[in-house]
C-alpha cells in the first residue's frame, strides 16, 4: 500500500483496475448522500465485473445500493435510509431483493 | 463509522433512547464513569474500502470536495483503504498552494481514477445536477436482467 508523499509515485489508475482492487465479499462504503455525489460510474463497473457478496455500509444510499442489488452484487446492506427521493420514488430493486430474502439488511436509523 | 474514524471501539449515543432501533440492533448500554448516565454503545464499523467521488484530486490522492462533504471525510478515515474517482486531476502544486481546501489527505488514498461525470446520473454540484432522464432510464432498465445488462453496456463508464 503506497502512502502519500508529495513526491511519491502517482496513484492514478484506470476505472477497471481500481474496481479490481475490491474483492468479492469485501465491505464497502460509498461517498455522497442519496442522489448527490455517489461514485455511480465506479458502481456500474463493479456490476460489469460481476462482483459478488459485497457488504455495503452507507447511511443514505440510493442509485448505488439499488443498482448493486439489481445486479446481484450484494450479500448485505447496513443502511439508515434509502430512496430515490420524491421525484423518482422508492428503491425498487433493493426492496425486491430484500423481499426475496437474497439480501440481508441491517437498519441503523 | 464515526467510531472507526476516531480509532475507538464504540461511540456513546443517547439518541436511540425510547426507540425500537436499539433493541433491533442489539445495542448494549454503558454507564458514563463521570456522571453515571447510561448511554448506548454503538460498535464501530470499519469498511474494507471507501469509494468517494470528489471534484478535484492530485496524483497523490489529496482531494477537494465542494459544497457539503456529507459523510465522506468520516468514511475516508474509517475505511481500511480508499479509492477516489475525480472530476478533475490538478497538479500537486495547486494543492500545496491552497492546503486549507484539501478535504481528504492523500495519505488515506490507495488509487485515483480520473472520471469526469462520475456521479451521473446523480448530481455533483456545482458541476452538474441530477439527470432526471438518466435516473428514469436506470429505473426502467433495472426491472429486468437483460435490460440492466444493456444499460450497463450503454452507460459506460
Amino acid at each position: 500500500m503506497s502512502h502519500g508523499r508529495a513526491d511519491g509515485p502517482s496513484k492514478l489508475t484506470s476505472l477497471a483496475d481500481a474496481c479490481r482492487l475490491i474483492p468479492d465479499a469485501a465491505s464497502v462504503t460509498f461517498g455522497g448522500v442519496l442522489l448527490n455525489r455517489a461514485p455511480a460510474a465506479f458502481v456500474r463497473e463493479l456490476a460489469r465485473q460481476r462482483r459478488r457478496g459485497l457488504r455495503l455500509v452507507k447511511p443514505s444510499p440510493a442509485y448505488d445500493l439499488d443498482l448493486l442489488s439489481a445486479a446481484g452484487c450484494l450479500a448485505e446492506a447496513a443502511i439508515g435510509i434509502t430512496t430515490f427521493e420524491a421525484r423518482f420514488g422508492q428503491s425498487r430493486q433493493f426492496r425486491r431483493q430484500v423481499e426475496r430474502g437474497t439480501l440481508k439488511v441491517r437498519e441503523h436509523s | 463509522m464515526q467510531a472507526a474514524s476516531l480509532g475507538i471501539p464504540f461511540l456513546p449515543i443517547r439518541g436511540l433512547r425510547g426507540t425500537d432501533v436499539a433493541r433491533a440492533g442489539g445495542f448494549a448500554t454503558v454507564r458514563d464513569p463521570y456522571s453515571g448516565e447510561e448511554v448506548y454503545a454503538i460498535p464501530r464499523i470499519r469498511p474494507d474500502w471507501a469509494v468517494l467521488h470528489v471534484h478535484e484530486a492530485d496524483e497523490q490522492g489529496n482531494a477537494r470536495i465542494y459544497g457539503s462533504p456529507g459523510y465522506d471525510l468520516v468514511m475516508a478515515e474509517a475505511a481500511a483503504r480508499v479509492i477516489l474517482t475525480a472530476e478533475r486531476i490538478l497538479p500537486a502544486e495547486e494543492f500545496a498552494a491552497h492546503p486549507e481546501l484539501t478535504k481528504v489527505p492523500g495519505i488515506f488514498v490507495s488509487a485515483i481514477v480520473r472520471l469526469p461525470g462520475g456521479a451521473a446520473p446523480g448530481a455533483c454540484m456545482p458541476d452538474y445536477d441530477v439527470d432526471a432522464g438518466g435516473i428514469g432510464s436506470y429505473l426502467a432498465s433495472a426491472e429486468s436482467e437483460a435490460d440492466l445488462r444493456l444499460y450497463l453496456e450503454r452507460v459506460n463508464p
